[in-house]
């Protein structure tokens, strides 16, 4: 009874703070003219990007406009950080909840410094459209956005404390359903083109086809199978349970994220460069260039493999294994075991950023053959978020329901 | 700021108690002009009241009061305003700090009888056998005056025994009795064995230890499993020819070994095998445990050997629990290491942790003398307040800064230097140590300063003096050491406890059977004590032969000859004389050297190393100043000691390199004493978070826990169990019929259906389901369903014209089994599911969360085996009954 009414209260309360960050969105910052704003970036694509991830909020800049990214933003940077530090990583890996609470402190001022940067660099951006920009103008909106972010953050942390599901993945995933309903409507009724009804057909089955790709590089794992030291005595039969499972796709959206980011790199070269030869070269890479899809593609498997090997080393897996005392049944512990678990990630990660750039080509590919514009919101970004945080949400949720099963089984 | 801020919240809480306080003061005017009869009668007026619908926070101002005049009459105590405080808080749920002497057993009975009297038993739980029964036969007194029945379990009772106990208003138990009659009782297989009572208010003595040093390790009953012994002496002896560094590393932190590649290599060679980690015949977790044994596990520190056994000394009370053992086999590698005879291994058969136990009560409360620096996890787990009731008298202890030494050998020689001043100043002194091994060093060392001293720690031959010991340490010059066992629970007072020793007089004359000449303690006394004693002792032999009283009945009468309510026996009012004799007179001794010592100072303690947590050394720290005493405490430390070794990290190192010390010039700084609390926080820290990853990933098992109890209680307590088995049979058709209709082949899935159910119902041959059936799952269940039952009606006519009932008993018995069997598997996969579930983190799972699903199929696949076998067994047993 109280577990359920606990769900219940949880998925209320989670609803209710994902309204509230919804709404801060509409709240427009003071000074802006933005009708006129809406004008002028509604065809800007690097709005569009950012779009995807806040919600809307830069076309009207409400004072929720940064969203959830610059926290997002520095826990990717803490992420690697740790990586790199010793001493981010041993505070993470052997001072139990203390370090970790230090780390999020830490996550927390570095978001802080990049919502600050930001919103001071939107600040000056959006000066066109200002009707009296001065210094002024400029201190009261990196405050409101600002402290619009750090609202969110601690949206987000409530959420994951007491609601359902992480926070600022749940926040995420809501501003790109948000957007979804816009992108669609762009597609299709916006433009006049014939046979809206097939192309809608085709464009449903197609949807239905990525999401189902990107379930799989998701939730793609290759389960290999572990035995600790303590159970080796016990039985000789292998614990199903007991296995060390390695994503298909490590990165997640980052590879994505960071090979579109470079491949707006060419086209921002071509504006510095006279020289035509460059300029051809370069236009070859830039969007509707002919190598264009083949640099994107390349790119995705570098930085899938370069985000894996600083995510996911084998040489930690197997000193960890040895410390729990644990193995994998055939292999000798030590190098061997390193030399398998290469080859594995090795293999895994060719095989996901495969499957990633698939995804990530498909709308490129069907706004070409089909003629529809305006595809990218439902890029691979998305839709690899909006899954990883449906099942991620449905497993906690599911938990709930189990304990809620053996309260009834108690009485 | 902040801290004023604090206080004040405490302050204000106990300031709302002062209205209660004033009401109980204003009674006892009233209350003291009843007659013993008139008191006693109070309690079944108390009851009435209570069954008419009063509440007992109603009650309580007058029960209270009725309490501390009992105390007055029996004890010659009266209850202080601050223990009436305490009392509240305990009875409010809440946790009730006092410091050391503040006489936390008085509360417990005032806040024990105001709950018992709605009739529910009140469990007051203490940390060992030894206080239980101290507290039982001292203050149980009270409630015995007041009519109140008062129980007493200890290690050694039969389940009869136990069973009247916990039928009691007020049982005194340890923590550790409670939990296991807790799990014993959902292991027996018929109701007449379960001895405790429903749960329903229980007051933790010194509950930060229980609820918090002692939650890191649940509570197991285990049964001998099969797995060969052999291989235990073989990796022992392997492990004394490998070398740390070179073959294995140790983390000290974790606890733990880790083997290098050339370690596995040297072992493969030396046992002649190929793999270490070979499924069919593993060695690794042999070496692994037999290098633990050589390196993280101390003769005299974790364990003593008693008896050729190898018994477990616990880290924080220093005290041997006897019966326990380490699990996973690392027992029987220290077996092995010390060469006593190694047992077998075993298995769980159920097991639960402190924390979750204890949340069974509907309500709970505690008192110690340390629980602030803990207060936020008894919150967060136990839901518990924590409350600091302001002493009695204001405390006078004096705390010396640390005193810091570059290497322990200077530390130890600066503490036997300070015990020699204390020594000859003529103050008592009382040194702390954290192992026997430690405390017998010490005590050399003192013996070659020629210093006397006793020794205290889990040692037998020591134990047995312990209240000797104890009550002798507050004497003038006289210096004890100690482990932690003089933490917790033990009271010295300045000069000498008088009552103590004149009751271990008697004890050592009526049960240790020691002649009045050879008691040194009784030597001391004048000629003409000595011959009275032996005068009175000559008049009881006769009532003490014809009583032939058990050890127990015979220490309760000393008890009570020791107090002062009314007797009428002739061996009490004996033993009553011939306490007060030597009472009278080492009174007279020791209230002159009270003065005396309290005037040099009064009790100092040592402390010699810093413990894992700050409650631990304020406990040793709280042994000196007691009711407002004069008292000083130091502790002694250096930068080898392990806590600065092992968690200290190069910070404090550094400093006292950059401050060019000598070796002989101990550290006394503000900033070193710092960065040794940071440590210890940090140390406190990481146990929080082991403790709490224990409790979280405990619930689960929990939830398993209270279903499968529930269910078997319910079968216990049923007398028509047939029931339950058909509901069974039920579920397994159904999972029958399910499994074979999804099958593919339609041929097949008849052919395969009509085999399964035959086997069930253990048919013959003609068996046959008419396939008219097939088209509707639900009306072949039900026509499968009737079968069975009829099947079933057919086996208990026949059974029952056998023997009459036999059906219901065999019903019970194979349900029961089959339960305890499965969960006892269950008990197992689990275990290896907690194992396994931590490299769920590598593919961005929260371990917890697959934990608990995993966790979930394993617990429906249980009980669906469960279901199955228990069908399968009963319609297909071949019973042969013999007829005597």
């Amino acid at each position: 009874m109280s577990q359920k009414s606990d769900l219940r209260n949880r998925i209320k309360f989670t609803l209710l703070l994902l309204v509230l960050a919804r709404l801060g969105i509409f709240i427009p910052v003071p000074g802006i003219d933005h009708d006129a704003f809406y004008a002028s970036v509604e065809k800007n694509t690097l709005v569009n990007f950012l779009n995807i991830f806040s919600g809307g909020g830069f076309s009207t800049i409400g004072i929720f406009a940064l969203g959830i990214v610059p926290y997002i933003n520095s826990s990717i940077v803490m992420q690697l950080l740790t990586k790199i530090i010793p001493d981010l990583e041993k505070l993470q890996k052997e001072e139990g909840e203390l370090g970790r609470q230090k780390i999020t402190q830490i996550t927390r001022y570095l978001a802080l410094g990049w919502a600050t940067l930001q919103s001071g660099a939107i600040s000056i951006w959006v000066k066109p459209y200002v009707f009296n920009w001065n210094f002024t103008f400029v201190c009261e909106s990196v405050l409101a956005l600002t402290a619009g972010s750090m609202i969110i953050m601690w949206l987000s942390e409530l959420i994951t404390e007491k609601g359902i599901g992480n926070g600022a993945s749940l926040l995420i995933f809501q501003n790109i359903v948000s957007g979804l309903p816009k992108n669609f409507t762009q597609s299709f009724f916006d433009a006049n083109y014939s046979n809206t009804s097939i192309k809608f057909g085709l464009f449903i089955v197609i949807f239905l086809l990525m999401i189902i790709i990107t379930i799989f590089v998701q939730e793609g794992t290759r389960r290999i199978k572990i035995i600790s030291a303590r159970q080796l005595g016990k039985s000789s039969i292998l614990d199903p349970n007991s296995y060390l499972p390695l994503k298909l796709n490590q990165g997640g959206v980052m590879p994505i994220v960071f090979a579109s980011a470079s491949m707006a790199l060419p086209a921002y070269l071509t504006q510095l460069t006279q020289n035509t030869f460059l300029l051809q070269v370069l236009y070859l890479f830039c969007p509707n260039g002919s190598l264009y899809l083949v640099l994107y593609s390349v790119l995705i498997l570098f930085f899938s493999y370069f985000y894996t090997s600083i995510v996911m080393n084998p040489e930690d897996i197997a000193t960890n294994l040895k410390k729990m005392g644990a193995s994998i049944p055939n292999i000798r512990p030590g190098q061997a075991t390193i030399d398998y678990l290469q080859v594995i990630l090795n293999r895994l990660t060719f095989l996901g950023a495969t499957f990633l750039f698939t995804v990530a080509l498909i709308p490129f590919i069907i706004e070409k053959v089909a003629q529809i514009q305006n595809l990218r919101g439902l890029g691979a970004t998305s839709l690899l978020i909006l899954v990883g945080v449906a099942i991620d949400t449905a497993k906690q949720i599911q938990t709930y329901v189990i304990s809620k099963k053996y309260d009834s089984m108690t009485k | 700021m902040f801290n004023l801020l604090f206080s004040s919240s405490n302050q204000r809480r106990i300031n709302s108690y002062a209205a209660t306080v004033k009401k109980i003061n204003s009674l006892e005017q009233k209350i003291g002009n009843l007659s013993d009869e008139e008191l006693f009668t109070k309690t079944s007026y108390f009851k009435d009241e209570l069954k008419k619908g009063v509440t007992l926070d109603y009650i309580l101002p007058e029960a209270f009061s009725v309490v501390r005049e009992a105390g007055c009459r029996v004890l010659g105590l009266r209850v202080f305003d601050v223990q009436i405080i305490g009392a509240i808080i305990l009875h409010q749920g809440k946790i009730a700090e006092m410091k050391t002497g503040e006489g936390k057993t008085l509360v417990a009975t005032l806040a024990g009888y105001l709950n018992a009297l709605s009739g529910k038993g009140v469990h007051i739980v203490t940390v060992n056998d030894y206080l239980a029964r101290r507290d039982s036969e001292w203050v149980g007194q009270i409630h015995k005056f007041l009519g109140l029945s008062v129980g007493l379990i200890q290690q050694d009772l039969s389940k009869a025994e136990r069973k009247l106990a916990y039928q009691c208003d007020v049982t005194y138990v340890t923590n550790s009795e409670l939990g296991f009659d807790y799990l014993k009782d959902n292991m027996v297989l018929s109701m007449s064995e379960i001895v405790q009572n429903k749960f329903a208010f229980c007051i933790i003595d010194e509950v930060d230890s229980i609820l918090i040093d002692e939650a890191r390790t649940p509570l197991i009953i285990s049964g001998p499993s099969e797995a060969p012994v052999e291989k235990y002496t073989q990796t022992n002896l392997l492990s004394n020819i490998l070398f740390k560094d070179v073959h294995y590393e140790v983390d000290e932190k974790a606890r733990n070994i880790i083997l290098t590649d050339k370690g596995t290599l040297f072992c493969e060679d030396h046992l002649s095998i190929d793999n270490l980690y070979d499924l069919e015949n593993p060695w690794v977790h042999y070496i692994l445990n037999a290098i633990k044994a050589k390196e993280l596990f101390i003769k005299d520190v974790h364990y003593i050997i008693r008896d050729n056994q190898v018994v477990i000394v616990d880290e924080f009370t220093g005290r041997i629990m006897s019966g326990r053992r380490w699990s996973d086999g690392l027992h029987q590698a220290i077996e092995a290491k010390e060469q006593v005879p190694i047992q077998q291994e075993n298995q769980t058969y159920a097991s639960i942790t402190y924390q979750n136990f204890f949340l069974l009560y509907p309500k709970l409360s505690g008192m110690t003398g340390t629980a602030k620096t803990e207060e936020s996890e008894l919150d967060k787990i136990y839901n518990l307040e924590v409350i600091c009731v302001p002493t009695h008298r204001p405390l006078r202890r004096k705390e010396f800064s640390d005193l810091v030494y570059s290497n322990e050998y200077r530390k130890w020689e600066a503490i036997a230097d300070e015990c020699y001043d204390m020594y000859r100043a003529g103050r008592p002194t009382l040194v702390g140590t954290t192992s026997v091994e430690k405390s017998e060093l010490l005590s050399k060392l003192l013996t070659e300063y020629k210093i006397p001293h006793s020794l205290l720690n889990a040692k037998p031959e020591n134990v047995e003096k312990e209240s000797d010991i104890i009550a002798q340490a507050g004497r003038q010059s006289s210096v004890t050491i100690a482990t932690n066992m003089a933490g917790r629970g033990t009271d010295i007072i300045l000069g000498g406890n008088p009552s103590y020793i004149a009751k271990s007089i008697l004890i050592d004359l009526l049960i240790k059977k020691i002649s009045v000449q050879n008691n040194l303690k009784l030597q001391q006394l004048s000629l003409k004590t000595q011959y009275c004693i032996n005068q009175i002792l000559k008049s009881l032999e006769d009532d003490l032969i014809y009583a032939n009283l058990s050890v127990l009945e015979l220490e309760k009468k000393i008890s009570i000859a020791c107090e002062q309510v009314a007797i009428s026996r002739n061996l009490e009012i004996q033993l009553r004389k011939a306490y007060q004799l030597i009472f009278q007179e080492y009174e007279n001794i020791f209230s002159q050297e009270k003065k005396y010592v309290a005037q040099a100072g009064g009790l100092h303690v040592i402390g010699t190393e810093r413990h894992e947590s700050r409650r631990i050394d304020n406990q040793l720290r709280g042994r000196a100043g007691r009711q407002g005493d004069p008292g000083s405490s130091r502790f002694f430390l250096s930068i080898e000691d392990n806590l600065l070794r092992i968690f200290g990290g190069n910070k404090i190192a550094d400093l006292m390199q950059a401050l060019n010390v000598d070796d002989d010039t101990p550290m006394e700084s503000t900033l070193l004493s710092k960065s040794l609390e940071a440590a210890q926080k940090k140390v406190e820290a990481y146990f929080y978070d082991t403790r709490k990853q224990v409790f979280e990933y405990d619930q689960v098992l929990n939830s398993q826990r209270q279903a499968i109890y529930a269910e078997r209680r319910r079968i216990l307590e049923s007398g028509y169990p047939r029931d339950c088995i058909l509901q069974y049979a039920e579920s397994t058709i159904d999972d029958i019929v399910n499994f074979c209709l999804t099958s593919k082949e339609n041929n097949e899935k008849f052919v395969n259906l009509n085999t399964k159910i035959k086997y069930l119902l253990n048919a013959t041959d003609t068996f046959f389901i008419s396939k008219d059936l097939y088209s509707d799952s639900s009306e072949l269940k039900k026509w499968i369903t009737e079968q069975v039952r009829i099947n079933y009606d057919l086996r208990e006519a026949y059974l029952e014209q056998i023997k009459p009932g036999l059906i219901r008993q065999l019903e019970k018995y194979y349900l029961l089994q089959q339960i305890d069997n499965a969960w006892k598997d269950h008990l197992q996969k689990m275990g290896a599911l907690r194992d396994a579930i931590g490299w769920r983190s590598y593919g961005q799972q929260d371990p917890l969360v697959e934990y608990k699903n995993e966790a979930f199929n394993l617990f429906i696949e249980m009980i669906t085996h469960v279901k199955h076998t228990v069908v399968y067994a009963i319609l297909r047993s071949r019973l042969m009954v013999k007829n005597d």
